[in-house]
């Protein structure tokens, strides 16, 4: 065990590593390079050489940065949450269509006011920003307090999961019955949201983002005792003394907050929550929930803000979306993680 | 001693609630008593309620009526936390979790006893090595799960069910998908137990003849029929398995201890000699549908001595005869004329 926690130490050492210099690379790139040295003037509140540096990391780069952080971290916590309950590597944050109601909300505003009222939300500023997010986060909330109705009436968690999914469908159901007449503009709106983004993030709205997702985070780590139960199945976990149903309602509640509140700000996040725990899963190589849970959250924040470094690379600067890069990037390397595992398996 | 049975139950009965109103009663009347120190089995066929009965014994499913007392108290009235500290569990599914370690689930069975954060102390740390070598798995502690049988996980399982501290210890078919020695292994692993630390272990299985061999106690359950339990010679001399698995073209020898394929036997053959070769060509011969006897008569005839080269001396009826190393060359010899 005495090697396997020097193992862990150095893990974090290393993820840890990686958050810092990501996160200062995300606030010294971009179509205008910052010298290093100014970052850290800027980031320490004095002036920087050039009066634009400091608006261009306090307005945008900073707060787009911290958002990245935070989303990763929040994102990879509910993928780890939903695989662990569901005892399904397929399972990620969005499984049980909470990022499905976000785009329900998000619909609603754009497509069904554009369309009936008349009104453009798109053309609205910061105002229609803040409609959208409020509507998103509405959306996603209710689907949540769905599935916890649900969780509640079902005890079979495969039914549970597919439940999850069936709503899902049907919320995209009726966003495409909506993008079927409506104009072209909203529409573009709508899939624009859809492809996510950390750039839209201001300070307004990351005094409320902040909170939020440090309080899912803290009670993720609360969950860690039961959650490491649960790995044995709902039967075994009983037997050890665990309330299941409490467990499952706090385990699904955590994770509905942490993808609601971050798919209203940013869009929904593809693949960072399916991918983050597998990529951990490698690095650790343990069950234990009391290492995985906090790597996870390390893990998640390298993960975004090396997929937000990359699309905002000098030449693709606004060019592309964060779930273009999620999944370009993201995919080979849980592809070929998840080969060498196997590999690994198999020859011990 | 402490006379109160450990597990006790009263004019149970078990089964499933369907909807609101409506019930499935499987078994009523059930009337059974386990001890600290003894190894039951729970024997039955398919479908006979074994598991629905191991289910609400070890509080998974509430019963239909009747009690269930453990360790003299009522199993509902125990909080979910004093339960995990009193009855374990084993059960069939496999489990299968990467990268987690022998030592990682064992520990979980401390799961009761530790704080808030599942914090696994000195004292845990011991208490875990130690039964993961009570179980005979010394040396696995740092083993992945994936890389082992099924036999050595299902006693990791009971590893950890021993660190779950609990006098009762409830298995629910644990040994249903592994070979015959590992099957073995377990059974007597928890024979060895419940004598050594004093447990009372109940284990359903299929396994009748392991069951006949080290359980102390044996639990009959058929479908529609009331739980016999008792010792084990006591059941057989009561013909007791022979009504509980009464099925066309079996039958449950009760001199041998074990089911027998009954065969149609036509065809008369006599048989002369002894010792194990006798015993063995007698085996075959029924297999094949002969009935043996030794009286002299009208069919063929088979001497059997062990010393010569050729063991078995073949006399047909017409009046041919035939020496033959080995019984598959006989049976060969036989079908051949």
């Amino acid at each position: 065990m005495e090697e396997h926690r020097y193992k862990w130490i150095m893990g974090f050492v290393l993820l840890a590593t990686l958050v810092l210099v990501l996160f200062l690379l995300n606030i010294g790139v971009g179509s205008v390079a910052i010298p290093f040295e100014d970052i850290l003037k800027v980031l320490l509140g004095e002036e920087a050489s050039r009066n634009a540096y400091n608006s261009i990391i306090l307005k945008s780069r900073l707060p787009q940065t911290i958002t990245a952080v935070l989303a990763g971290a929040g994102l990879a916590v509910g993928g780890l949450q939903m695989q662990t309950l569901f005892r399904n590597p397929l399972a990620g944050p969005s499984i049980l269509g909470i990022s499905s109601g976000a785009g329900l909300g998000v619909a609603l505003v754009l497509l069904f006011a554009g369309n009936v009222l008349g009104v453009s939300i798109s053309g609205y500023g910061l105002l229609g920003h803040m409609t959208v997010v409020g509507a998103a986060f509405l959306g996603a909330f209710l689907i949540l307090l769905l599935i916890v109705f649900f969780a509640q009436a079902l005890r079979d968690n495969t039914i549970l999961l597919i439940v999850g999914i069936m709503v899902g469908y049907a919320a995209s159901a009726i966003i495409g019955v909506m993008k079927f007449y409506s104009p072209k503009e909203d529409v573009h709106a709508y899939v624009i949201w859809g492809l996510g983004s950390f750039s839209n993030v201001t300070w307004e709205h990351l005094i409320v983002l902040i909170p939020v997702v440090l309080i899912g985070l803290l009670y993720s780590l609360m969950l860690i005792k039961p959650l490491n139960v649960l790995v044995l199945g709902e039967n075994y976990a009983e037997n050890l003394g665990i309330n299941i149903k409490h467990t499952r309602l706090a385990i699904l509640f955590c994770t509905g907050l942490l993808t609601a509140s971050i798919t209203a700000f940013c869009g929904p996040i593809a693949f960072l929550g399916l991918a983050v725990p597998h990529l951990t899963k490698g690095l650790f190589r343990t069950s234990n929930q009391k290492v995985l849970l906090p790597a996870v959250i390390v893990a998640g924040s390298v993960l975004a803000l090396f997929c937000n470094l990359i699309a905002r690379l000098p030449g693709f600067e606004g060019a592309l979306p964060i779930n273009v890069v999620t999944g370009l990037i993201g995919a080979p390397i849980v592809i070929s993680v998840i080969i060498k595992r196997r590999k690994l398996n198999m020859n011990g | 001693m402490d006379n109160t049975a450990l597990l006790e139950s009263v004019n149970l009965a078990v089964g499933y609630n369907q909807g609101s109103s409506r019930q499935l009663v499987l078994h009523s009347k059930i009337n059974v008593q386990l001890h600290r120190g003894e190894f039951a089995c729970l024997l039955g066929p398919n479908g006979a309620g074994k598991s629905t009965l191991i289910k609400t014994l070890s509080g998974f499913i509430p019963k239909i009526s009747g009690n269930v007392l453990v360790d003299g108290t009522h199993l509902e009235s125990y909080k979910r936390n004093q339960l995990a500290k009193v009855v374990s569990v084993v059960l069939t599914e496999k489990l299968q979790v990467s990268n987690m370690t022998v030592f990682d689930l064992v520990a979980l069975g401390r799961t009761p006893y530790t704080d808030f954060f599942g914090t696994i102390g000195k004292h845990d740390k011991q208490l875990v090595m130690q039964a993961i070598n009570d179980v005979g798995l010394q040396g696995f502690a740092n083993r992945q799960l994936v890389c082992m049988s099924d036999g050595e996980r299902q006693k990791a399982m009971i590893a950890k069910a021993l660190v779950q501290d609990t006098p009762l210890i409830i298995l629910d078919e644990p040994t249903a998908f592994l070979d015959l020695p590992s099957k073995i292994e377990i059974v007597q692993l928890l024979k060895k137990l419940a004598e050594e630390k004093q447990k009372g272990i109940l284990l359903s299985t299929h396994d009748l003849d392991l069951a006949l061999q080290l359980a102390d106690k044996i639990w009959l359950l058929g479908q529609g029929r009331e739980l016999e339990s008792g010792i084990p010679e006591d059941l057989v001399l009561a013909d007791g398995f022979r009504r509980f698995f009464e099925k066309e073209g079996i039958l449950f020898d009760n001199e041998r201890g074990s089911f027998k394929v009954q065969q149609k036997q036509l065809k008369a053959i006599r048989v002369v000699g002894a010792g194990i070769e006798y015993k063995w060509l007698s085996h075959a011969l029924n297999r094949k549908g002969y009935q043996t006897t030794e009286t002299e008569g009208d069919y063929p005839q088979i001497e059997v001595d062990k010393e010569a080269n050729k063991a078995y001396v073949l006399h047909q009826t017409d009046g041919s005869k035939h020496e033959l190393r080995t019984i598959e060359d006989l049976l060969e010899q036989i079908t051949l004329d």
